[in-house]
């Protein structure tokens, strides 16, 4: 994945942004190792120092609550959470209807409408087109 | 449909994709914030036991030589740390003459064409581009 600037948001809205993942993560039911393995990732750019990492993997099982979490994000936050929740909540493949209710949920916090949260969708795909770019050029 | 596979590697592979990575981060004998949150985005999609992170964070202060790094990846584990290794290069916005020097080495060691370094570091461009464009469109929207 390419970078982002979650590591610019303060400590606390950084473990915000993990919290929030984790959410949406975790809010379709099962968690698979895919999601598992983008929550690390994102964990690792916003560079959350490794002690705040382990209680946000003990949340996996019992996530933080949403309107908690979400009032200490401000709104730049709030927009790079709702980029991001966009890219954790399609990696298993498609977006649920608690995913994309949840989403919603963000989008209208942010100042984001169903038609510009459309786009971000898009956005989403052809980010996944782009990544896989690479594997043809490496022959993978 | 994540499109990385770093995670499907052996346990093993994934650790020495991780020192590559990691001797990456030291050639040009300096690590600024914007390289070491690639690394630690890199190494968490990895899935690395607590252990071998730990053990990577002090490959960071005195990094394996490059053959030792090179010498545990597979032939796929080897183009994805290609892959990163370039990521890592162009994290703080240039990719220098040592930097270019080691990822030649590395297309070398893999057998791959001289022109991979050139479309790699432009897929780099491209997607660091696209990434922006992501939050770009939360801003443009919300003025």
């Amino acid at each position: 994945m390419f970078p982002n600037p979650v590591n610019q948001l303060s400590l606390e809205e950084r473990k915000a942004h993990a919290e929030l993942m984790v959410i949406i993560a975790s809010i379709d039911g099962e968690l698979v190792q895919e999601e598992l393995a983008i929550i690390e990732s994102m964990m690792g750019i916003s560079m959350l120092h490794p002690e705040m990492r382990v209680d946000i993997r003990n949340m996996l099982t019992h996530p933080s609550n949403f309107d908690e979490v979400v009032s200490s994000l401000s709104d730049e936050g709030l927009k790079i959470a709702l980029r991001d929740g966009a890219l954790v909540a399609a990696v298993d493949g498609n977006y649920d209807k608690k995913e994309l209710k949840i989403l919603k949920s963000l989008a209208k916090l942010a100042g984001i409408d169903n038609k510009e949260l459309s786009e971000l969708f898009e956005w989403v795909e052809e980010t996944w087109k782009q990544y896989k770019i690479s594997d043809s050029i490496l022959s993978i | 449909m994540l499109p990385d596979t770093i995670h499907k590697l052996s346990r093993e592979e994934r650790f020495s994709y991780a020192r590559l990575l990691a001797f990456m981060t030291r050639v040009d004998n300096e690590l600024t914030v914007d390289e070491m949150a690639m690394f630690e985005q890199r190494l968490g999609t990895a899935l690395l036991s607590p252990n071998q992170r730990a053990m990577i964070r002090e490959a960071l202060k005195s990094p394996p030589p490059l053959d030792e790094c090179l010498a545990g990846l597979s032939k796929e584990a080897g183009r994805l740390a290609l892959r990163d290794a370039v990521l890592m290069a162009a994290a703080d916005g240039e990719v220098d003459d040592d930097e270019r020097e080691v990822l030649k080495e590395i297309i070398s060691h893999l057998g791959l064409a001289e022109e991979s370094l050139p479309r790699l570091l432009n897929w780099t461009v491209e997607g660091y581009a696209w990434m922006q464009s992501g939050y770009d469109i939360l801003n443009d929207l919300s003025e």
